[in-house]
């Protein structure tokens, strides 16, 4: 990404998250489950950036499978650090929204047991990745591909299951007033997930080149010896 | 040919599979409906499979503030981006330094 | 050679190191047996526990044992530096995956027809529909095999092997469980719409088998490459 893009996208979503508060707490509030409901304009946006990870890695991973491209592996990498953090958003907010909602931390729900199973794939990739030895690049990609496919058996799985039908949309079933907050939010989640995915990408790169120099640097003591 | 297979079987196999489902075929996106479960499943016939029902008669006494609640959200939220960012820049410090050093090496050999 | 063939050929050479040692068939089974009277010894207490519980102890037991066997069957492999010298041969790679799938499928059938029998026995489960069961349990022993054989082989000579493969296996083939227990569950509770649930789940079983080995297939080779 250029770096004027980074540094746009960056106070995009800085202005975009300072702000939010003001539009969420504008809103009106929920008429069923009160100021709780709240939660809602961070967690959603959370979860679709979880699956927004999860696809990016599992994209990059096919890359790097088929062409070995290095570039790919970046990609698959960063997407399953960013699914993971979006993830425990996911988690954490989820829960405290059930305890009102609900009256209970857990329930099982179709939604947040997918986005569990979805974030223990990519904490395994990220072991994987850290003590899967010499071909753990090629393992964790593995295991992204098959996380990935794996998101809709999960899903349909669990909510049988649980004999819970889903809603068709949880945001088709906005008030008015929350579709404006909602969709800033998700903008704003957004733009942060595309700067935090070029930092760690510029990450990796540096990483590719310290390699590549300590190769030359064992080239020339070799040479010299 | 393995890939042209590869390709085939992913598109076909959920539609033979679920064919003569009213539900029809599980697709990709979170918003299918499957068909519906018996509910001879749960022996005790209230759906719930084992859990009870909540009624909010438990939470007198100990209602946790939604306010809280929400703030508790937001700030695990906050914390959880600036954590990442701040990992994210230590370790690219710890990467430059090594680059740093390194070609220090190269250049004085 | 094709691929059947090639497959066949590694599969028979499987089946023949197995059965003159047969450390791999007795370990898993046994391991099998006491995992069952682990949950035994947790949940009898008094009266049956309900059906719902013991088919989830048979697919819990099927999964723990299902994890050792293919464990220690790379083990083995690693250890006589096997598996490199089959990258090295001339065999399709898409015949050794296919090859490791049907043995490790072959050794969980084994210890599923003993754990099914054993769980009869010590949770006086009545086994009905035997057809349909074995499919679910069949259904279920591939999409497993399919997810851990590609795991297993691509782990080498990782130092946490062991705590790797379960730690990538299980998240994965969440669905299989949750096809597995709740079909089983239906399957025992008997009556029609007990049936519909269970046809439900060997369809699901069926897609989920269909994916997972499509995609092992397609993986298998890109995964094994060394790089560089």
């Amino acid at each position: 990404m250029k770096r004027p893009l980074l540094i746009l996208f960056a106070v995009l979503a800085a202005a975009g998250l300072g702000y939010a508060p003001q539009l969420i707490f504008g809103a009106p509030i929920e008429s069923t489950m009160g100021f709780v409901q709240k939660i809602f304009y961070f967690h959603v946006p959370s979860a679709f950036m979880t699956f927004l990870g999860a696809f990016v890695s599992a994209g990059g991973a096919i890359w790097y499978l088929v062409n070995g491209s290095p570039r790919g592996d970046r990609l698959a990498v960063a997407g399953a650090e960013l699914t993971v953090l979006f993830g425990i958003c996911v988690l954490v907010t989820g829960p405290l929204w059930a305890r009102k909602a609900w009256g209970t931390y857990w329930r099982w729900d179709v939604r947040l047991t997918t986005s569990l199973l979805l974030w223990m794939i990519f904490l395994a990739y990220l072991f994987a990745r850290r003590y899967g030895g010499a071909g753990a690049k090629r393992l964790s990609a593995g295991l992204a591909v098959f996380g990935a496919a794996d998101v809709p058996l999960i899903y349909i799985s669990v909510s049988v299951w649980r004999s819970i039908h889903p809603k068709t949309s949880v945001v088709s079933t906005l008030g008015p007033g929350m579709r404006g907050p909602f969709w800033f939010c998700v903008a704003s989640f957004l733009f942060l997930f595309l700067v935090l995915l070029e930092l760690r990408l510029a990450l990796e790169r540096s990483r590719a080149r310290l390699d590549e120099l300590h190769l030359a640097v064992e080239d020339h003591l070799d040479a010299n010896s | 040919m393995t890939n042209i297979l590869v390709v085939l079987v992913l598109c076909c196999a959920p539609l033979v599979a679920f064919a003569d489902d009213d539900g029809g075929a599980p697709a990709a996106a979170p918003a299918v409906k499957p068909p519906s479960p018996p509910a001879v499943l749960d022996p005790r016939g209230d759906g719930d499979e084992g859990f009870e029902k909540v009624d909010g008669s438990m939470l007198k006494g100990e209602s946790i503030p939604a306010d809280r609640l929400v703030g508790a959200a937001y700030g695990f939220i906050l914390l959880a981006f600036v954590t990442y960012a701040v990992s994210v820049a230590l370790r690219g410090r710890r990467v430059e330094e090594e680059l740093d050093a390194l070609r220090k090496k190269l250049e004085g050999k | 050679m094709g691929v059947l063939a090639s497959t066949m050929l590694l599969v028979s050479k499987d089946v023949r190191v197995e059965l003159r040692a047969k450390e791999l068939i007795y370990a898993t089974i046994f391991f099998g047996a006491v995992v069952l009277l682990v949950f035994a010894f947790s949940f009898l207490g008094g009266e049956r526990p309900p059906v719902d519980a013991v088919a989830g102890i048979l697919w819990v037991t099927i999964t723990l044992s299902g994890t050792v066997g293919v464990s220690r069957a790379f083990e083995r492999e690693r250890e006589g530096d096997t598996l490199r010298a089959l990258l090295l041969s001339p065999a399709p790679r898409t015949a050794i995956y296919l090859s490791k799938l049907v043995s490790v499928t072959l050794l969980m059938v084994l210890v599923e027809t003993t754990a099914t029998l054993l769980l009869s026995l010590l949770f006086q489960v009545t086994l009905p529909h035997v057809g349909m069961l074995v499919g679910l349990l069949g259904l279920g022993t591939i999409g497993f095999a399919s997810v851990s054989a590609l795991f297993g082989a691509s782990l080498g000579r990782a130092r946490s092997r062991d705590v790797l493969l379960p730690l990538l296996t299980y998240p994965v083939v969440m669905p299989i469980l949750i096809a597995g227990t709740r079909g089983t569950v239906g399957l025992w509770h008997g009556d029609a719409e007990g049936l519909v649930a269970a046809a439900y789940w060997l369809r699901f079983l069926l897609v989920f088998d269909a994916i997972f080995v499509s995609l092992g297939l397609w993986i298998f080779e890109p995964m094994m490459r060394s790089d560089g």
